[in-house]
């Protein structure tokens, strides 16, 4: 009994590293990847062939060489990530779920093909045996106490994995990494790379998984192409679903009531009519009802991902001195389906003023907005801002060089907190780098630290300060969409473009967002503001554009455009001729 | 002694999620007449064809279609009893031939559809010509009579058009306006959204002007046209 | 070059069977907008099936019928039971996706359950191959890719001459504008379901007399090869996956002549892989926002 519940506990460690494994890409990143259990066999394989040394005939594969486990080890995980990384490269380049899942289940497919086929590799069908047990070549210890010592090991790389991806998970990387999960153009929109960010979580979580299947491959001392069939890896995906996806303990949670508590119970089904696959069968087909109800009923989980602390008061506030054009745009084009909907667009905004812009619906304000940020590429015309051509770039490349937007729905990241939505807004500058948090945690530290009170004072001048530790999912519309105005001064960018912040509001969350507005104004930023609420328009700008039909056909001040003839004409349209 | 309105809304409130995006509204639709509904952004116009056709559910009020309550109903449901609703975009299959939108404009009808194609394609020629190709392939205005043509079908009482010139050239406009006419003198009651305001008034039998999800003005089209307040809801200030 | 002509021939065969599954993947897809990973399971139902009715009744005829009555209910099922209350329960697709799964998993186990994990054979009686210009067909070969040819035929005449089948392709094309036209969409998803569990169970059986054994992962490891032909032809495009589904099985077949014969797989993913990165929205063009027709 003793050594039965040793070695659950053992497979428990072993299948908890996998699934913290799935988790950084699943439930950090949000990747449905069918891959994973191809980084696991790599993992077992490479661990094999650099620790089993030679294996009389007929076996034949790679390598061959007696490493120590601790080294085999370490190329297990490396291989794994490098597999990973040329895997995720392409698989991640549309980033539409459906293919990446179509495409992680054919690599892991092709890599099962290759490996049982080509026995030159790793022995084929038959597959690899004879791993020596870690360490016992310099212990000796009784099967008894080895059992138990390995056990105590897994335990141990459990325990550092635990910990290294909590440091993970807490950092500006772990936080970038969910608000890719989260809201993807808002991450772009905050000069995240959602591509980058994903392709390093991919190569992480799989190199977990290449650890883990060494630690398989030393537990079982042997391993071929049936000793996991990539069914089990959904065992894994149901770990998480079950415990809680993102949350680190919840995974482990849901590891040892999925693999071990209900597989284990499951063994003592009797072979009903003799037939042996009953247990088996039966196993397989509570699970995926386990599935099907736990998708349909209690989707976050046992342990749904926690929101982190918030903390933090005081100020600090930049200041702006006024300079020529900041923003240059000339000639700016864009076809939709054979309609122009930007045609022939002029303008330029001058450092520190604050610039409206008007028109009439279809006026192709908000494309040319998504032409200037990067969110759409314009067919013609130039972009320049501060100096650079910025038309073509990628909308995280153009918002880190300091050319940011909101968005005309509230683009929040729903399940991280209003302090966290913060955090993630302030300026980047190489923060996310996933080596900042173990080798200069102090200086990330105080850099977070400053960042918080610069929220928490920010939080207060728009009434949300009381909100900080709420998911931002939870917020009304109106909480909201100060959320936007105050992430984005968070952001301290050079300029930053309102796209219709007061969209149909009502006129008391109307004078509250008015006077965050004239706040962020106040702080010395360039603002341009696409609106059509011209009161407002009024008190802040100090000169307006009017586009219509896809081009700037007036501008000045609003009391002067009011009267103009061609402006009320652009508003109300044109009578018919013969009316 | 006018016709009764085929169509009579109450106090119809709705929104998608969250707050009402229109409040309160009223408006009705007369056989034979074209009712326009305009004003500036953000005033609930496409929202308030949506309530009505189905698309989305009201939060409370009443949409009289012949004196009886049909709030709420699906949109499959309310084309039967003879509302159809034409969208702004989308508003054609385009893997299907001119001829199957039609058909399936006609989804409803048990028998007749032949000859009702016969008919409809007499009011819109254009689409006589282009029977057999893709719906894709079509340009702007063609594209815009089929939608039409397709509403149609079932021989509607109330035909509701969203925006259904917008993006046409000025001659484009024209023809489709008078095709919109030519409804019109069929008996349908015809009720448009119009980006173009002084375009659609000029247009319109009767009008409502809608600011911020609620009745405004309203008036003959001929008489909004000279209307200060209406100039001043789009350039003034909003209250 | 001889050999590129048989490869070409047994292709054929092989294409018609991939072809059959795919295009009724496709249809599930292009009205529910879910990639079905239970779709195997409608083919191992369906050669289950077959194999049943063959051995009671002796003919191959019942035994179609039979196959795709099958798998039309169970097709049915997989959408009534499941697709439809999970997407009433708003229920995230890519959730609802690994639902299907979930399906397949517990489906293929009912079978294992039932039948048992060895493989069944086929005990029909040898046959000749006959020579047919550069081909090799024997004459259940010939059959098999009659009957593709004929379904194929019917789901054409289906598609573009019945009421039923246009208002698939409204709903595939816009769901909202087909409910505003008053199309019952709810009903005809529920019947698109049906179709393509009948043209999957058939293609099943098929597929089960062809290679003459079944065993209860058969279906599973053709969905992998039918969402290649699927994905590759442009999801939602059935003259894509007909189109993608007779190469891959050509691509397939002529390899296999020249490496070894448990590559193939490999090949039907490697132009997969490739068809994604050079078109990514599949291989049949028409960005007219039309998918199906």
């Amino acid at each position: 009994m003793r050594e039965y519940l040793i070695a659950l506990a053992t497979e428990g460690c072993i299948f908890s590293i996998m699934a913290l494994g799935l988790n950084v890409i699943w439930g950090w990143a949000g990747d449905l990847d069918f891959a994973f259990y191809g980084y696991i066999a790599i993992g077992a394989y490479m661990a094999m062939v650099t620790s089993i040394g030679r294996l009389p005939a007929p076996a034949q594969y790679v390598l061959g060489w007696h490493l120590p486990f601790p080294l085999a080890a370490l190329i297990a995980t490396a291989s794994a990530g490098l597999l990973a990384l040329g895997v995720g490269a392409i698989a991640l380049r549309r980033l539409r779920a459906v293919y990446f899942a179509i495409v992680t289940l054919s690599a892991v497919l092709m890599l099962q093909t290759v490996i049982s086929d080509y026995t030159p590799l790793f022995n084929g069908f038959d597959g690899l045996y004879g791993m020596p047990q870690p360490f016992n070549d310099t212990l000796h210890l009784s099967p008894q106490g080895y059992s138990l010592f390995f056990l105590a090991f897994c335990a141990l790389c459990l325990a550092i994995v635990y910990v290294l991806l909590e440091r993970l998970s807490e950092s500006p990387f772990g936080r970038a990494l969910r608000a890719v999960r989260e809201q993807e153009r808002a991450a772009a929109a905050f000069g995240r790379s959602v591509y980058a960010l994903k392709l390093t979580a991919y190569v992480i979580g799989a190199a977990l998984g290449g650890l883990g299947g060494a630690l398989l491959a030393a537990s079982q001392g042997a391993f071929n192409p049936t000793a996991w069939p990539p069914a089990e890896t959904l065992d894994l995906y149901v770990a998480i679903f079950i415990g809680g996806m993102g949350n680190i303990r919840g995974v482990i949670l849901g590891v040892f009531l999925v693999l071990v508590v209900f597989q284990e119970s499951t063994r003592f089904i009797p072979a009903l009519w003799g037939n042996p696959n009953v247990s088996v069968a039966a196993r397989e087909i509570l699970l995926g009802l386990m599935i099907l109800v736990a998708m349909r009923y209690r989707i976050q989980g046992l342990w749904p991902e926690r929101a982190r602390p918030g903390r933090g008061r005081t100020a600090a506030r930049p200041a702006a001195d006024p300079r020529p054009a900041l923003l240059d745009v000339r000639g700016l084009s864009k076809r939709f389906g054979g309609v122009e909907v930007v045609r022939d667009c002029s303008f330029d905004v001058r450092e520190g003023t604050v610039v409206g812009l008007i028109g009439p619906n279809g006026a192709g304000k908000s494309t040319a907005v998504d032409l200037i940020t990067g969110f759409a590429t314009p067919d013609a015309g130039v972009v320049r801002f501060a100096g650079r051509e910025i038309q073509g770039w990628a909308p995280d490349r153009i918002a880190r060089f300091g050319l940011m937007r909101t968005f005309q729905l509230p683009h929040e990241w729903p399940g991280l907190t209003v302090m966290e939505n913060m955090m993630l807004a302030a300026p980047a500058r190489g923060r996310d780098a996933i080596w900042r948090p173990f080798f200069a945690a102090g200086a990330l530290r105080r850099a977070e630290r400053a960042d918080r009170e610069r929220a928490g004072d920010l939080l207060e001048k728009f009434q949300l300060l009381d909100l900080r530790d709420e998911p931002a999912g939870h917020l009304s519309g109106g909480e909201k969409r100060l959320l936007e105005f105050a992430r984005i001064a968070m952001a301290q960018p050079r300029l930053m473009i309102l796209d219709e912040p007061m969209g149909g509001v009502n006129p008391v969350l109307g004078a509250r967002l008015a006077d965050a507005i004239a706040h962020l104004v106040a702080l010395g930023v360039t603002v341009v503001i696409v609106e059509h609420d011209l009161a407002f328009l009024e008190r802040v700008c100090d000169i307006v554009l009017v586009m219509a039909l896809g081009t700037v056909i007036a501008a000045g001040p609003l009391a002067a455009l009011r009267a103009d003839r061609v402006v009320i004409d652009a508003y109300l349209g044109e009578a018919p001729v013969h009316a | 002694m006018p016709d009764a309105p085929a169509l009579a809304v109450h106090g119809l409130t709705a929104g998608y999620f969250g707050p009402p995006i229109i409040e309160d509204v009223e408006f009705h639709a007369d056989p034979g007449k074209i009712t326009a509904l305009v004003g500036p952004n953000g005033a609930g116009k496409s929202t308030l064809l949506r309530a009505v056709a189905g698309v989305i559910r009201p939060d409370r009020g009443q949409v009289l279609l012949g004196g009886v309550d049909v709030a709420g109903a699906p949109p499959e449901a309310l084309v039967r009893m003879g509302i159809v609703y034409i969208p702004q975009v989308a508003n054609v299959f385009p893997g299907l031939t001119v001829l199957e939108n039609l058909e399936m404009g006609g989804y409803v009808r048990a028998r007749g559809v032949r000859r009702r194609i016969a008919e409809v394609c007499g009011l819109f020629p254009a689409l006589h010509a282009a029977l057999h190709r893709p719906a894709g392939t079509l340009s702007g205005g063609e594209r815009s009579m089929l939608a039409i043509a397709r509403g149609l079908m079932v021989d509607p009482w109330v035909l509701l058009l969203d925006e259904p010139i917008t993006g046409l050239s000025p001659l484009l406009q024209a023809a489709v306006w008078e095709r919109i006419e030519a409804v019109r003198e069929t008996g349908v009651a015809v009720v448009v959204v119009g980006q173009n305001t002084r375009g659609t008034l000029a247009h319109a039998d009767w009008a409502y002007v809608m600011a911020l999800g609620r009745n405004r003005v309203e008036g003959t089209g001929a008489d909004l046209l000279q209307n200060e307040t209406v100039i001043d809801l789009y350039v003034g200030h909003l209250s | 070059m001889e050999r590129v002509g048989l490869g070409i021939g047994f292709g054929l065969v092989t294409g018609g069977v991939l072809a059959l599954s795919a295009i009724a993947f496709t249809l599930q897809y292009a009205v529910s907008r879910i990639p079905n990973l239970a779709h195997g399971e409608l083919l191992t139902y369906g050669a289950y099936a077959g194999y049943v009715a063959t051995r009671w009744s002796h003919s191959l005829a019942v035994a179609a019928l039979a196959a795709a009555l099958i798998g039309g209910a169970i097709g049915w099922g997989i959408n009534a039971a499941m697709i439809e209350p999970f997407l009433r329960a708003r229920v995230r697709t890519t959730a609802i996706f690994i639902g299907t799964l979930a399906v397949s998993l517990v489906l293929q186990n009912i079978i294992l359950l039932v039948f048992g994990g060895a493989s069944l054979a086929y005990a029909l009686p040898a046959e000749d191959s006959n020579r047919v210009g550069p081909f090799l067909w024997t004459l259940r070969d010939e059959q098999s890719m009659a009957a593709a040819l004929v379904v194929m035929l019917l789901l054409y005449v289906l598609l573009h001459h019945t009421k039923f089948g246009k208002a698939l392709r409204a709903i595939a094309d816009n769901r909202d504008l087909a409910r505003v036209s008053g199309i019952q969409t709810h009903r005809i998803i529920q019947g698109t379901w049906c179709l393509a569990g009948v043209v999957a169970g058939f293609a099943g059986f098929v597929l089960a007399v062809t290679l003459g054994t079944l065993t209860p992962s058969l279906g599973f490891t053709f969905l992998l090869v039918t969402m290649a032909a699927a994905v590759a032809g442009g999801l939602g495009r059935p003259q894509g996956a007909l189109a993608a589904a007779l190469l891959i099985g050509i691509a397939m077949e002529v390899s296999a002549l020249y490496a070894d014969a448990s590559y193939k797989l490999l090949v039907a993913f490697a132009l997969l892989v490739l068809v994604l990165l050079v078109r990514p929205s599949g291989l049949v063009a028409g960005d007219r926002g039309g998918a199906v027709g």
